[in-house]
């Protein structure tokens, strides 16, 4: 049992993982997270870094791109923030805003960026700070916590991240200059809807069997 | 005194900031209204405001000949317009529309460019020029070793040095992890409807503090709140219609309340 | 669904139940843990609901009071339980008659706590010299030292047999002001308690004293009122009570007719149906006018005044009428007489002329009001009868209200139900011989003079003239002042022709002063003791009149924990090294008169003034000889003084068995009641003084009197003083009132009387029309930067100026522009100030705000601290005159100016 136990903490981890890689990789290529794309590995995420990788041109490009795509100063190609997909496509830092903020806040965090709460990188890395816990939970054995960490991330993805990953990844296929970023969109895209539907089902499935959290969580390797 | 403090008292319990679709708005009754100035006072021991500083102001006109001469007070404040054009300008969103339709101002995004005093129709955002309250930094007594100083009275009171503000300063104003009771040099700021009242489920200090209780706040999302019920009995008026930024702020009746036909409490021809 | 218990204890504590893993605590644990890991968000500090950076100040409201002005409003201070610093102040939510509504001065008071210019403790004159532009030089002492030096001045004027040459002024007080202002002179041995009420509106009281008996200031029914007709008063904006009429004024317009009878377009004129821009001294010719039309019409009170016999109104303009066809009301008496003496020949075509108001607005105000009695409230401000041949128009203005029915009537002119409040303790067993002979002089404002009846109650002299008091020191008549202790009162400043009072103290050979700033007052000071904030640091107790009740209402220490013990307030109580005037003061100098022999003050606090409940005397409390303990035992005297003066209220014992309980509310304790702060009277009945119902009015008849049967009482009593006679008296007295002269006004009933020019109109063609600027906290605002930013709330004044305002056509003639630096001069001096033109003026007229001018008081308050005046003071050009009937300072009517550009 512990054995499965410990794949299915393991493959919770990849989950978590994921998040964070995906968080840094949508940052200014200069803050980092190209760095670790370089260190990951296809068994640490769930998302295909190999074919990331492959198409990180240079620097001066990259750059390029994604200040074109997220960052303007004026037309962003691709905002990324949710207030634009979900309130008024002209606006930033709306009421949206404000209720992705103050779920942070409660959970104990705060946007650290000089940017919106409701931008795409810290929507990410407030996911894998929910799935990091749910895997602290389950290290620990507190099952039932680890349950509410799945209600939790099943509700910031359908309320929050989940409504607009995909305008925003079809904004950056069409806009993205570089085959980088065009990428990007596909893994991130694909990998949050698809995590959303595991959600639900696995929450399905725990209210409407008897299979425990553990059995629930299978399937959750790396696809 | 009224029933009206009563039920702006039951007006708090339904008025609340984290409610979903929560459109603050205040209506200002003009005839109640009697060109004061307790909001303005309140709001600047509110806010810690120094001197120039003040949202809650007025626009005072005066018109015709000796002796048929009218005198109207008109208390303005930020309209928290639906469609601020200073928000819209913002180029860091530090001014952004916020919970409740506030037009919210985040003082660490903000870069003093500007373009907001600018866009502002009402002329209701105000710049620091210098960090403030400088005349509470001053060590002078007026009489030596007779009167206090500004430093001395600060510290009788148990205020910090690196406290821009006056010795009797609100510590409930926007507050953070560490208090900023001020804003600083080089940055807007202007009025939130007292976000930081609301969250505590208080009224704005100039609603609160109008002791003729000429000014209502509430919902407009809530067809049983008072701000709903005086919208509906007057026609409500609000300052440079034709701007389009659709002000939160309405005015009923008429300063003038003379103008009015005795004892029907309805408006006469000026309304 | 089987549940897993949890099974590793250490790390189970962020997983206790449910709902505690998505708090702060584990999510925030875990990025806390994650720590540089993290790039776009941060773990905010011991997050529990997402709040708790919201650093939450809580605070208690404790109750005080505030006197920023005579409305006296009950208040609550909000003192922040981290910090005990004063955040807030309202008016009291217990209150019936103002709730937590408060005007805005109530705020600058806190300006005025933390003020850096206040005196933090005694300081001495070292400057010999005594000047407007001499530096006193103070040096500051310790509270020993000062009570020292006073006891010793007033030791040796008692050593020398003249204890009359002291001298107490008053200013700003509470009703504990009989230990400083009355007892304490009393046993020292003088006369010369000088009070400041002569220059707030004593003439206003003149009104209803000869009318229906009863010497005080009135409270309006406006809630259930039909018609304001305001003489001068500006409700809204200043005395009685702002707080309730400001909350009234917008459901008073919706009922009722609002009628301003004002020069200048006020605060209240701005938002009434009629502005009645009166020629200033002329309002007594509006009230004739208004009398005549009631009468004239038939539009009186049947029941207060009166009918014809035969039911025919013989009240036709130019005709006299027979008494003996009307039969009076038993509720009044004089209407025939006041019609056949003054009113029938008042049309308002000729007052027209005279006051400069059309006639038809006249008519038609006069009808309106009668129309609405008896719901109608004809209001007497200070405006009409501060004026040198005021008292009459007081009367005639408040007669109107005996016309229509409104006296002590629903929606008409109330006073104050009964108080159960006890006085103090009294000192006659204290006083001996030197003090008896002492006390037997003239009192040194001359007040009882032919010239200066002060008709009080009645009484010949029986009212303090405040500004005359300057002269008599000058004069040294009846004899010379050689020590003198004033509180809470800047008369350098506050009183007409103020630079008579900087002459007079610098003539003073000692003078100490008790006061919060350095005042023009107390730059002629040799010792300034710095006193308690009023609505802050000090034990007091206030009334409070409106909406049919009286409050009693208390000051309290707000920023001690526990104010009956006295070390707290000593400590946290106050900010500053300061005590109150009216207790710890003369308390202190009654250890020092004893350190040098003189008892009796000492030996009256210690028998008379024991804590009621306790029965322990202030040495039983507090034993000891050093200067602590004394300072200990002041503050606990100022505490019992306060006991026992509200004892009825909160002792049930003392109020059921020695006490002629009036009613109201009742408490059973002193901490409940001074926990509470204040007490509410019964609700005033209506008309429970008209005879016809049973009652009583107090004047000589018994009954409301339109022909002035009581004044004539007085006016003989003081011709009988003099050996003369009435119409002698009041030829000194500048009224053209006679008793038997045909050409001239009846010398007692309510008449119009022609202004007195203080000034010839040739060379001064201006009336001067001072008003009190509306954030004015009775002189002593100007030092905060909210009144100075906010003062605009005065119609026509802009932020920060001081402005004489001026109507555009007159502008227009003299070739004055907007802004331009203008002198204003008068026969008694000249001012510096900037022209405004407005049109809420009254062509040939100047209206300016009362207020600005200090050369004294502080920083904002003045340009250059005891150097330049910050704008001009209005009392440099008002002219020491009286209106000598009542006794009080002429404020308004008769002041003339010339204006030109500088």
């Amino acid at each position: 049992m512990s054995d499965t136990l410990d794949d299915r903490i393991a493959a919770e981890r990849q989950r978590a993982e994921t998040y964070r890689l995906l968080a840094a990789l949508f940052q200014p290529p200069d803050a980092g997270g190209m760095d670790g794309l370089e260190a990951t590995t296809d068994a640490d995420v769930s998302i295909a870094v190999g074919r990331l990788r492959e198409a990180v041109p240079d620097r001066d490009s990259l750059k390029l791109d994604h200040a074109g795509l997220f960052v303007g100063p004026f037309d962003l190609l691709a905002p990324p923030y949710e207030s634009v997909y979900v309130d008024d496509e002209t606006r930033v830092m709306t009421e949206a805003t404000e209720r992705v903020r103050t779920e942070y806040r409660e959970a104990g965090v705060d946007i650290d960026l000089d940017e919106p709460a409701d931008h795409v990188a810290a929507e990410l890395e407030f996911t894998y700070l929910l799935v990091a816990t749910e895997v602290e939970a389950l290290d620990a054995g507190a099952f039932e916590a680890a349950e509410r960490c799945l209600e939790r991330q099943y509700e910031f993805l359908s309320a929050h991240l989940g409504r607009w990953i995909s305008e925003l990844a079809e904004n950056m296929r069409e806009h993205a200059d570089t085959a980088f970023y065009s990428a990007l969109a596909d893994e991130a895209r694909s990998f949050v809807e698809a995590d959303g539907r595991r959600l639900a089902e696995r929450l399905e499935r725990l209210d409407s069997t008897d299979d425990d959290l553990v059995a629930v969580l299978e399937g959750g390797e790396n696809r | 005194m009224s029933s009206e403090s009563e039920s702006l008292d039951a007006e708090l319990e339904t008025t609340t900031l984290d409610g979903e679709g929560v459109d603050l708005s205040m209506v200002i009754d003009l005839q109640r209204c009697t060109g004061c100035g307790a909001c303005n006072i309140g709001c600047a021991q509110e806010n810690n405001l120094q001197e120039g500083m003040a949202y809650s102001s007025r626009i005072i006109e005066t018109n015709g000949e000796f002796p048929n001469v009218s005198y109207e007070y008109t208390p303005t404040l930020c309209n928290q317009c639906d469609d601020a054009p200073c928000a819209e300008g913002c180029p860091t969103s530090a001014l952004h529309k916020g919970k409740g339709g506030i037009t919210m101002h985040d003082h660490e995004t903000c870069i003093g460019c500007k373009s907001c005093m600018i866009n502002c129709p009402y002329d209701e955002i105000h710049l620091n020029e210098e960090d403030p309250h400088p005349t509470w930094e001053s060590e002078e007594a007026t009489i030596e070793s007779g009167t206090a100083s500004a430093r001395a009275v600060k510290d009788r009171a148990g205020v910090d040095d690196d406290v821009d503000a006056p010795a009797y300063y609100n510590p409930n104003r926007e507050v953070s992890e560490t208090e900023h009771p001020t804003r600083y040099k080089g940055i807007v700021e202007k009025c939130n409807f007292c976000v930081h009242r609301l969250e505590r489920d208080e009224l704005p200090r100039c609603v609160e503090e109008c002791p003729c209780e000429a000014r209502i706040f509430g919902d407009r999302n809530d067809p049983d709140s008072t701000v709903n019920e005086v919208l509906a009995k007057y026609n409500p008026d609000v300052l440079k219609a034709d701007e389009g930024t659709e002000p939160s702020v309405n005015y009923v009746r008429d300063y003038n309340g003379g103008s009015y036909e005795r004892g029907t409490g309805e408006p006469g021809l000026g309304d | 669904m089987s549940q897993h218990d949890t099974t590793d204890d250490d790390d189970t504590d962020l997983w206790i139940g449910r709902r505690d893993v998505m708090k702060a605590g584990a999510v925030g644990a875990v990025a806390a843990g994650l720590g540089s890991s993290l790039t776009s968000l941060t773990p905010l500090a011991q997050a529990e609901d997402g709040r708790t950076d919201l650093v939450e100040h809580t605070g208690d409201w404790r109750p005080s009071t505030c006197a920023g002005c005579t409305s006296w409003c009950a208040a609550q201070v909000l003192v922040d339980d981290e910090t005990d610093r004063v955040l807030r102040t309202r008016g009291h939510e217990d209150s019936r008659i103002h709730g937590t509504n408060d005007c805005p001065r109530q705020d600058l008071g806190i300006q005025q706590l933390y003020d850096p210019d206040r005196i933090t403790q005694p300081m001495r004159r070292t400057n010999p010299e005594k000047g407007r532009d001499v530096d006193p030089e103070f040096e500051p002492i310790s509270w020993e030292e000062a009570i020292g030096e006073i006891a010793d001045r007033i030791m040796e004027l008692r050593e020398n047999g003249e204890p009359e040459t002291f001298m107490v002024t008053r200013g700003r007080y509470t009703y504990l002001r009989p230990i400083l202002y009355s007892y304490l002179p009393q046993i020292i041995g003088s006369p010369n308690n000088i009070s400041h009420s002569a220059i707030c509106a004593e003439a206003e009281k003149f009104g209803p004293m000869y009318t229906e008996g009863e010497w005080s200031y009135r409270q309006y029914d406006v809630q259930q009122s039909r018609y304001v007709l305001a003489w001068g008063a500006d409700p809204i904006s200043a005395n009685r009570q702002v707080s309730h009429y400001s909350n009234e004024f917008g459901d008073l317009l919706d009922r009722a007719t609002v009628a301003v009878v004002e020069p200048r377009l006020s605060s209240t004129a701005t938002k009434s149906d009629e502005w009645l821009p009166v020629e200033p001294g002329h309002d007594g010719a509006l009230a004739s006018a208004m009398a005549h039309v009631i009468l004239r019409d038939g539009l009186w009170n049947r029941e207060f005044v009166g009918e014809f016999e035969d039911g025919e109104n013989r009240f036709v303009p130019g005709e006299r009428v027979d008494p003996e066809t009307f039969e009076e009301s038993e509720n009044s008496r004089g209407v025939i007489e006041w019609w056949n003496e003054e009113l029938y020949d008042k049309e308002p075509e000729w007052a027209a002329d005279e006051a400069g108001v059309p006639a038809e607005q006249i008519e038609r105000v006069a009808t309106g009001f009668a129309e609405a009695g008896p719901n109608a409230i004809s209001w007497l401000g200070g405006g009409p009868c501060m004026q040198v041949r005021g008292s009459y128009t007081a009367m005639a203005i408040h007669a109107l209200n005996g016309l229509v029915g409104s006296v002590g009537n629903r929606g008409g002119t109330l006073y104050a139900p009964s108080t159960g409040v006890e006085d103090l303790p009294a000192p006659d067993e204290y006083v001996d011989e030197v003090a008896e002979a002492g006390l037997d002089h003239e009192k040194i404002d001359q007040r009882g003079r032919l010239e200066f009846p002060a008709l009080k109650d009645g009484e010949s002299g029986g009212g303090v003239v405040t500004n005359n008091a300057a002269d008599g020191i000058l004069d040294e008549d009846p004899n010379e002042i050689e020590v003198l202790i004033s509180y809470w009162n800047n008369f350098a400043f506050s009183n007409p022709e103020s630079q008579r009072w900087e002459e007079a103290l610098a003539e003073i050979p000692f003078h100490a002063t008790i006061e919060t700033h350095a005042s023009e007052t107390a730059w002629f000071a040799d010792v300034v003791l710095p006193a308690t904030h009023h609505q802050f640091e000090r034990w007091g107790q206030l009334r409070s009149t409106g909406a049919g009740y009286r409050t009693i209402n208390l000051h309290t220490p707000v920023m001690a924990d526990d104010p009956d013990d006295p070390e707290d307030v000593l400590e946290n109580g106050r900010l500053w090294d300061v005590k109150t005037d009216e207790t710890e003061i003369p308390y202190l100098l009654a250890e020092a008169l004893a350190d040098r022999g003189f008892e009796n003050l000492l030996a009256f606090f210690e028998t008379e003034y024991p804590d009621p409940e306790s029965g322990r005397s202030l040495r039983e409390e507090i034993p000891g000889d050093d200067f602590e303990s004394r300072e200990l035992r002041a503050q606990a005297f100022s505490r019992n003084a306060l006991k026992l003066r509200t004892r009825p209220i909160w002792d049930p014992d003392y109020r059921e068995n020695e006490f002629d309980w009036p009613g109201g509310e009742e408490f059973d304790d002193w901490v409940e009641f001074r926990e509470r702060g204040i007490w509410h009277t019964d609700e005033w009945e209506y008309r429970h003084r008209w005879p016809s119902e049973g009652g009583e009015f107090d004047t000589d008849t018994g009954v409301f009197e339109f022909d002035g049967e009581t004044l004539r009482n007085a006016l003989e009593g003081h011709a009988e003083r003099h050996d003369t006679d009435v119409d002698t008296v009041l030829d000194v007295c500048n009224y053209q009132g006679r008793v038997d002269d045909p050409d001239a006004p009846d010398a007692f009933v309510p008449h119009y009387e022609e202004p007195y020019d203080m000034g010839d109109e040739d060379d001064y063609p201006f009336n001067f029309v001072d008003y009190k600027d509306r954030l004015n906290r009775e002189g002593r605002s100007a030092n905060t930067p909210w009144a100075q930013e906010f003062n605009d709330v005065n119609p026509g004044d802009e932020p920060g100026k001081d402005l004489a305002k001026i109507n555009p056509r007159d502008a227009d003639r003299l070739g004055i522009e907007d802004g331009d630096e203008i002198s204003i001069r008068s026969p008694v001096g000249e001012i510096e100030s900037t022209a405004k033109l407005w049109e809420g003026v009254r062509p040939g007229t100047v209206a300016k705000t009362w207020g600005q001018g200090h050369w004294a008081y502080g920083r904002v308050a003045s340009d250059e601290f005891g150097d330049e005046a910050r704008g001009g003071s209005n009392n440099v050009v008002i002219g020491a005159e009286y209106d000598r009937l009542s006794g009080s300072s002429v404020f308004y009517g008769d002041v003339r100016v010339d204006i030109e550009t500088r």
